[in-house]
């Protein structure tokens, strides 16, 4: 009586305690006059305080800040969770080193426009708020290996290049959004 | 994809009435399975899954002595859908809806060796299974609450009565993101009925399991589980079912 379950148990452990990949997003540009500030490239990484994924990931996203800002990117994180607000964003960045603003993302319009459903989920912009890739931040979920594939860094290293990503999308491996 | 193996013995029997008998002196039973299952994501929220079980029994009792046999149990094959993810809503759980169908690919008891049938592996009967999933995540807490209906088709001049399975989960997950999880599950179904009508007298069943289960995602990649199951040996906690405990271990490569 017990072989029904041995895939609801299989997709509670496989899915909810690790979070999921999600595929591509819904549009394929953003109005740009939406951001904050204007720049040449823009990243958007969207954001969960609880998420162990994200919060493993902070230190490479301190580092592609440091070596890419200065070559004309702009980072923003993006907090579209229901009980988010800028008190809340400006504690977290400032508990984790971050040097980009968490901004707001009120009623989750952003979010739900790209189709963002975890956090991690990065997205880069041209100036035009052409999405120009899509996906995680690098291969790794909640363990980080020195092999990993560096997704949005491979991109903004095609892209300053002046050639197309190698990668338009990949996988985004985190936390499910709280979006409402 | 990952495989499971179980390994578990038999404790007694629930009698029609609820009533648990410990086996009589002289008489085990051994129960082995190796569940090979694979999912993979075929909607933004949508995905399917096959499991095929491998079944061994070990029975012996001071009449007919030891017997081993098995192979192939009964396939399944399910989708599942979410609707809304678990900690997407902090209003809704995430609501999930899962289908899916168990063929007949293995030996019913009917068509099983004599004397102790132990290669009977299967129900000799195709199931339609149709589940709800309620699921939500409170930080590091993870509760999972399922409902499962079974319907079967007619086998050897009876037919079974449907089958309802209740399943409440809790997990917690460490920051190391290991997860302790404890389950239990309640199973009911109905007296089946003959051919003619006729209803089959004691036959419903009904089966209680507790499951402490480990996980443990060594890397992003591969995930290992391990766990203790026991049909608690009290009485009315189940009926026409034997109450077995036993070990699982599962080995799950992802590629997502």
């Amino acid at each position: 009586m017990m072989k029904q379950l041995a895939l609801v148990l299989f997709w509670l452990t496989a899915c909810a305690t690790a979070g999921c990949a999600t595929p591509g997003p819904r549009v394929s540009a953003i109005d740009p006059s939406a951001l904050p500030s204007r720049a040449p490239w823009t990243v958007l990484v969207f954001f969960s305080p609880s998420c162990h994924c994200l919060e493993q990931h902070d230190g490479r996203l301190r580092a592609l800040y440091d070596a890419y800002h200065p070559r004309g990117v702009q980072f923003f994180m993006v907090d579209s969770e229901v009980r988010g607000s800028p008190g809340r964003d400006e504690a977290e960045a400032l508990r984790r080193g971050y040097s980009f603003p968490i901004v707001r993302d009120a009623g989750a319009t952003l979010a739900n426009e790209l189709g963002a459903q975890y956090a991690t989920y990065s997205v880069v912009l041209d100036a035009e708020g052409r999405i120009r890739y899509d996906g995680g931040i690098d291969s790794d979920k909640n363990h980080l290996h020195d092999d990993a594939t560096p997704y949005l860094q491979d991109a903004l290293d095609d892209l300053l290049a002046g050639r197309p990503p190698r990668r338009a999308e990949a996988k985004t491996l985190g936390c499910a959004l709280e979006k409402w | 994809m990952g495989a499971e193996l179980k390994a578990g013995t038999v404790l007694g029997t629930y009698d029609p009435s609820g009533r648990l008998l410990a086996s009589p002196s002289g008489v085990t039973e051994g129960d082995f399975e190796e569940d090979l299952f694979g999912a993979i994501r075929v909607l933004r929220r949508g995905q399917v899954a096959l499991l095929v079980p491998l079944i061994e029994t070990q029975r012996q009792d001071p009449t007919d002595g030891g017997h081993v046999g098995g192979g192939i149990g009964d396939v399944n094959l399910s989708a599942r859908y979410d609707f809304v993810l678990a900690g997407e809503s902090h209003l809704l759980p995430g609501v999930a809806l899962l289908g899916g169908v168990t063929f007949p690919t293995g030996k019913p008891p009917e068509l099983a060796s004599p004397p102790l049938a132990v290669d009977a592996t299967g129900i000799g009967a195709f199931q339609g299974n149709a589940a709800l999933a309620l699921e939500q995540t409170y930080g590091p807490w993870l509760f999972n609450a399922t409902g499962l209906l079974a319907i079967r088709s007619a086998r050897f001049g009876e037919q079974l009565a449907p089958q309802g399975t209740l399943l409440a989960a809790a997990a917690y997950t460490l920051p190391s993101d290991v997860a302790l999880a404890v389950s239990a599950s309640y199973a009911f179904e109905g007296e089946a009925t003959f051919s003619d009508g006729t209803s089959a007298a004691a036959s419903s069943k009904r089966l209680t399991v507790v499951t402490l289960s480990g996980f443990w995602p060594v890397t992003d990649t591969w995930r290992v589980l391990g766990g203790l199951y026991l049909d608690p040996p009290v009485d009315h906690l189940g009926s026409n079912q034997p109450a077995a405990g036993g070990l699982t271990f599962t080995v799950i490569r992802s590629w997502s």
